[in-house]
């Protein structure tokens, strides 16, 4: 196959180009520029969605200079991110609409982020990962500081800027250390250097330092503890959409980023990693759990919710097997409907300037407002893990992963947690539908929002039914990975 | 047949969300008559199904009506099992639940929540018909998980009265501990046998030998186990379910009575050919229903609050066929469910029935007389009480004489021991059940003057559903006769369910000596006549009432504060717990590490202008303090094992 094969990465031009429509189309389209930025942005990310599944699947790894690996697993994850970026679209318009915020740079930034975060999961060499992982970041900087006036925006975007540049500092500190030991970036080069040494412990000090920076790297943008200071503050401050999307779209690619450095570039066969991201999955499952409990706004709950989710997908990690890896990438699924769907349910309840995300300007929502309050609460209930829903199948597989793994400390620790989880989750729902409403405000629901939100619930609820489907694409997906 | 069956559960659902999306505006008549409407039709159904599986050559149907989840070697199917183990619950549950959604109707016709009412019940019968026809550990667990939040729910709908929302909350804290142990038996169960499938499962345990010692069908039942005392109220973890009265009483009766607190009843009579196997369980599961039965028996003689020495009754006659499944007698553990589904749902309903009547009077010493005014209740509520102490020949006779009987009979370590304290039990049980009878319908009627002309029985649709109930209580025994006076049919009924165990077999060949038998039934008698006399003497003869009780003493405030269990729990887990979260979680991880730095998030939206750089400055650098601290751990790692 020839080595410039344009439609391994003509996703990502497909997006780029359209990202680029967008914001030269914009300011000649007048008063139609605002559908139609929603519109083109829409149209870029299905025509990447249809440009994955026309290309070929059979595993290659020296596309474009052994930059670009063109396999299922990265096909699986950048569908994942082209859904999570048309749910996006869809369900920010009418909070852009009601904020007074640019429609077109939004778009253009939401498809140049999933182009990034695009890179990140096809990138074969290190670099190409990291220059994934700045394009992603650069867009996802501008847009939580999008409420410029807003100063809780500007503190989020900012405070995520440092945070972000300060691990990326460390990131690309590994990258050289292990360029240095092992002579290359490339995952396939770096693997066959490593796999020449029969006894782990005569691994060269700096290749081990530069693998345990770049983990770290990574784990900051999953939110793993204990780099996951910056995700209460930043997710509070930033445009409710943009929260959804950090809490989904950077943290999957983060995390499919980790599983092609820790299976492809270390030898899978190797796993060294496996007790530091074990101490991490604990410590993250803890602080994300323990620290939701006391929250009185609810991005805040969902900030710390994210943060103990981080934790249970790093259980996948930890089991370093086809089975808890597939449930993980089921995972992701699953995770990403249920926050952008409990999301786009608080940016319509926040009202004008966010000015209601107290959990107690809940109350009541129940039976008023249906349409919002059940699908939140199918949202929240697959959050917990309780049966019936795609939020309990990811984690009885994940779990089950662990426990075939013998890791029996780690699934009581895990479920005690989601047990905890419960109770913050469901507190909202009780506030919901068993409180007395304070001041009754009509909440509008935009038709795309609307569907945006019915979506996610019912496919929730779906994937909690009829999972299979999904758990072999995700199965294959990893096998693939694995060259099994 | 097969879709018959899936409409059993169905039709409660599709009520629930008929009544949950459109009630708020639908009229009151018509949110009770699709709640009812949908139940019974749930009952009829299963009446049909009844009578079309009793034709059947074999009397077991599974039906898959779709994968449910298939990932490698794991399968778990959506799909019924109807055997009689789930006929007979399906049957009770329905038939039950139909007359107390009917009560209800009388019962709520006052309150503003009257569709959230319905909606949640018939949201919950759904979850219940899930459970008991589950033919998969998995989907029995969502069923119990949805009866559970349907519990919940309804124990705090009067949500506006704190001490509502705080049994809400007990009971979902509670029975979060329970199902741990479930949960972590359900993982345990799965990695040793790859099934959660009923038939296959028990198929592979069929071939097992019984463990003489722990095994790990000893390790799995036991956990289960824990989970069925969160369930089914019993002892360390029975404490919510009195405090669960705060529910409106119809969901007393209902959930907190009938079927609910039941379920983890039949959780072990349905994995009975894993206990039959692990008799170390069955001696705990014995020995924690005879401990419960007679505590919460003892707590129940002095409450004044008449709905809490139901609850309390509850408590004890759950421990019964506790001691009923730990002696493996598991037909007569779930025929005495079935009575006392009948009898205490009536006790409930005509509990209700007299609060209504009082305006919410629930405190026992300010009632008496009320037979006078309320001649229906008092009736079928004598009906109740005769048929709970056991007198014959009323359905509680028949299902305690049996419990009782197993237990005499039964042989193995411990089996004399529950008998001892089973009669114990009964006679308690007699006790106080007549000193309510008899501190509420009889004696001078203490109610205020002014109050007296506005008692008035209770509606049309409330008063015949007790006389339904009453009969029930009254013939619901005949079901299951001792050997020496006719037929069991239930227990004949039920037998190939319990087939296949090693000590069913030896049961039934054990040789009958009609003498003994005879002789334990008769000091059942004479313990619940005594226990009758008892209360008699002391309520009627002599016209104690509650307050007289506190000249007892220290035993009285003993027992009428519940051995002040509540309070070790508050000291001993629940306080420290609170402290660790409060002073520990609270102000360390947020407010000390996060919130203490920005003095919050409100406060930094009023801070802001020349303060805010300030803040965030200070706040940044402790944020990229923790990234270099993770790092140098990191590096510390790598340099301990590579260094």
């Amino acid at each position: 196959m020839n080595e410039l094969f344009i439609p391994a990465i003509l996703p990502e031009i497909i997006l780029c180009a359209a990202g680029v429509l967008i914001m030269v189309a914009e300011p000649f389209l007048g008063r139609y520029g605002r559908a139609a930025g929603a519109a083109l942005a829409v149209a870029g990310l299905a025509g990447s969605a249809a440009a994955v599944l026309l290309t070929p699947r059979t595993p290659v790894d020296l596309l474009f200079h052994g930059m670009v690996t063109l396999d299922l697993f990265g096909a699986y994850c950048r569908l994942l991110f082209a859904a999570i970026g048309v749910l996006m679209a869809l369900g920010a318009a009418a909070y852009l609409r009601r904020e007074e915020l640019p429609h077109g740079e939004f778009h253009a930034l939401l498809l140049f982020a999933t182009a990034g975060m695009n890179f990140m999961v096809t990138g074969a060499d290190l670099v190409m990962t990291f220059v994934g992982l700045e394009i992603l970041s650069i867009a996802t900087y501008v847009l939580a500081g999008f409420r410029r006036r807003d100063p809780r925006s500007n503190e989020s975007g900012m405070k995520y800027f440092f945070m972000g540049a300060f691990s990326s500092a460390i990131l690309l500190y590994g990258i050289a250390l292990i360029y240095g030991a092992a002579g290359s970036t490339n995952y396939g080069a770096v693997r066959r250097f490593m796999a020449g040494f029969s006894n782990l412990s005569e691994l060269p000090l700096m290749l081990a330092l530069g693998i345990g920076l770049v983990v770290v790297g990574f784990s900051f943008k999953v939110a793993a503890a204990p780099f996951h200071v910056w995700t209460p503050d930043v997710y509070e401050g930033a445009p409710t959409p943009v929260t959804a999307f950090m809490s989904v779209g950077p943290k999957a690619a983060g995390f499919a980023a980790l599983v092609r450095i820790l299976f492809q570039l270390v030898p899978p066969d190797q796993p060294v990693w496996t007790q530091l991201l074990l101490v991490s999955a604990v410590l993250t499952m803890l602080v994300g759990n323990l620290g939701a409990i006391p929250q009185r706004n609810i991005k805040r709950l969902l900030a710390y919710s994210s943060i103990a989710h981080a934790g249970y997908l790093l259980i996948g990690l930890v089991t370093a097997s086809a089975t808890g890896l597939a449930a993980m990438l089921f995972y992701f699924a699953a995770y990403l409907l249920m926050n952008i769907g409990a999301f786009a349910v608080v940016a319509l309840v926040s009202g004008p300037g966010e000015t209601r995300v107290a959990i107690d300007d809940y109350r009541g929502l129940g039976f008023r407002q249906p349409v919002l309050s059940f699908p939140l609460t199918v949202c929240l209930v697959s959050l917990a893990g309780i049966p019936a829903t795609a939020g309990f199948i990811g984690k009885f597989f994940l779990f089950s992963a662990a426990v075939e793994r013998e890791l029996y400390t780690l699934v009581i620790i895990a479920i005690l947690n989601s047990l905890v989880s419960v109770y913050y989750y469901l507190r909202v729902v009780v506030v919901m539908f068993m409180q007395e409403p304070g001041e009754p405000a009509a909440v509008e629901i935009p038709a795309a929002a609307g569907a945006v939100i019915v979506a996610c619930s019912l496919l929730i609820i779906v994937f909690g039914l009829f999972p299979s489907s999904l758990l072999q694409v995700s199965g294959n997906a990893i096998l693939n990975l694995l060259g099994r | 047949m097969n879709s018959l069956l899936l409409w059993i559960p169905l039709l409660p659902l599709l009520g629930f969300v008929l009544n949950g999306l459109f009630g708020r505006r639908l009229p009151k008549p018509l949110v009770h008559w699709i709640a009812c409407g949908a139940t019974g039709a749930s009952f009829l159904l299963a009446a049909i199904v009844f009578q079309r599986f009793l034709n059947l050559p074999e009397r077991l149907v599974q039906v898959v009506y779709f994968r449910w989840i298939e990932s490698g070697d794991f399968v778990a199917n959506f799909g019924l099992l109807l055997d009689p183990l789930s006929m007979v619950m399906a049957l009770v549950v329905t038939g039950v639940g139909f007359l107390i959604h009917v009560y209800s109707i009388g019962y709520m016709w006052a309150d503003d929540g009257y569709y959230r009412f319905f909606a949640y019940m018939n949201l919950f019968m759904f979850a219940m018909l899930m459970l008991v026809l589950a033919d998969n550990y998995l989907l029995l667990f969502l069923g119990w998980e949805g009866v559970g939040l349907c519990s919940y729910l309804l124990i705090g709908f009067y949500f506006h009265k704190p001490s509502a929302a705080a049994a809400g909350k007990k009971a979902f804290i509670v029975n979060r501990i329970g199902d741990f142990g479930f949960v972590v038996g359900l993982v345990l169960l799965f990695v040793t046998f790859r099934t959660l499938d009923f038939r296959t499962l028990f198929a592979q345990v069929a071939a097992l030998p019984v463990e003489a010692h722990y095994g790990v069908l000893t390790a799995i039942t036991l956990l289960f186990f824990v989970g069925a005392t969160g369930k089914s109220a019993q002892i360390p973890l029975y404490v919510w379910l009195p405090d669960a009265m705060e529910g409106p009483t119809p969901v007393s009766a209902l959930i907190h009575a009938a079927t609910m607190v039941t379920a983890g009843v039949y959780m072990v009579a349905r994995s009975n050919p894993m206990y039959g196997r692990a008799p170390e369980t069955l001696f705990w599961v014995g020995l924690v229903g005879a401990l419960t039965a007679v505590f919460a028996a003892t707590i129940g003689l002095f409450q004044r609050d008449i709905k809490r020495v139901l609850a309390y009754s509850t408590v004890s006659q759950l421990g019964y066929m506790f001691v009923a499944l730990g002696v493996g007698a598991y037909a007569t553990g779930i025929f005495h469910l079935m009575t006392h589904a009948f009898f205490k749902a009536l006790l409930f309903l005509g509990s209700g029935s007299v609060i209504l009547a009082l305006h919410h009077e629930q405190d026992m010493q300010a009632m008496g007389g009320l037979r006078k005014y309320l001649p229906v209740t008092a009736a079928t509520m004598w009906i109740g009480a005769l048929a709970i102490a056991g007198v014959p020949p009323l359905a509680g006779f028949f299902s305690k004489d049996e419990i009782l009987w197993h237990a005499f009979s039964g042989g193995a370590r411990g089996h004399l021991v529950f008998f001892g304290l089973a009669t114990l039990a009964a006679g308690l049980t007699a006790f106080y059940m007549f000193r309510l009878i008899f501190l509420t319908f009889h004696g001078r009627t203490r109610v205020p003057e002014d109050r007296r002309h506005h008692i008035h029985e209770s509606p049309r649709p409330m008063t015949a559903v007790l006389a339904v109930l009453a009969l029930l209580a009254a013939a619901g025994g005949f079901v299951g006769l001792p050997a020496w006076l006719g037929p069991n049919v239930l227990a004949d009924f039920l037998q190939p369910v319990f087939a296949q165990l090693p000590s069913a077999e030896a049961a039934a060949h054990a040789p009958h000596d009609l003498a003994q038998e005879l002789a334990v039934t008769g000091a059942a008698v004479l313990v619940g006549l005594l226990g009758i006399a008892a209360a008699w003497l002391a309520f009627v003869r002599r016209g104690a009432l509650p307050d007289d009780e506190k000249r007892l003493g220290a035993a009285h405030r003993l027992v009428f504060n519940k051995y002040y269990i509540d309070e070790l729990y508050d000291r001993a887990i629940v306080r420290p717990l609170a402290w660790i979260s409060e002073s520990w979680l609270w102000r360390i991880v947020d407010a000390g590490l996060i919130d203490g730095l920005v003095n919050g998030a409100g406060a930094l939206a009023g801070a802001l202008g020349d303060g805010a750089r300030r803040v965030q400055n200070g706040l940044t650098r402790t944020y990229l303090g923790w990234v270099a601290v993770g790092a140098i751990g990191v590096g510390l790692y790598v340099l301990f094992l590579f260094g």
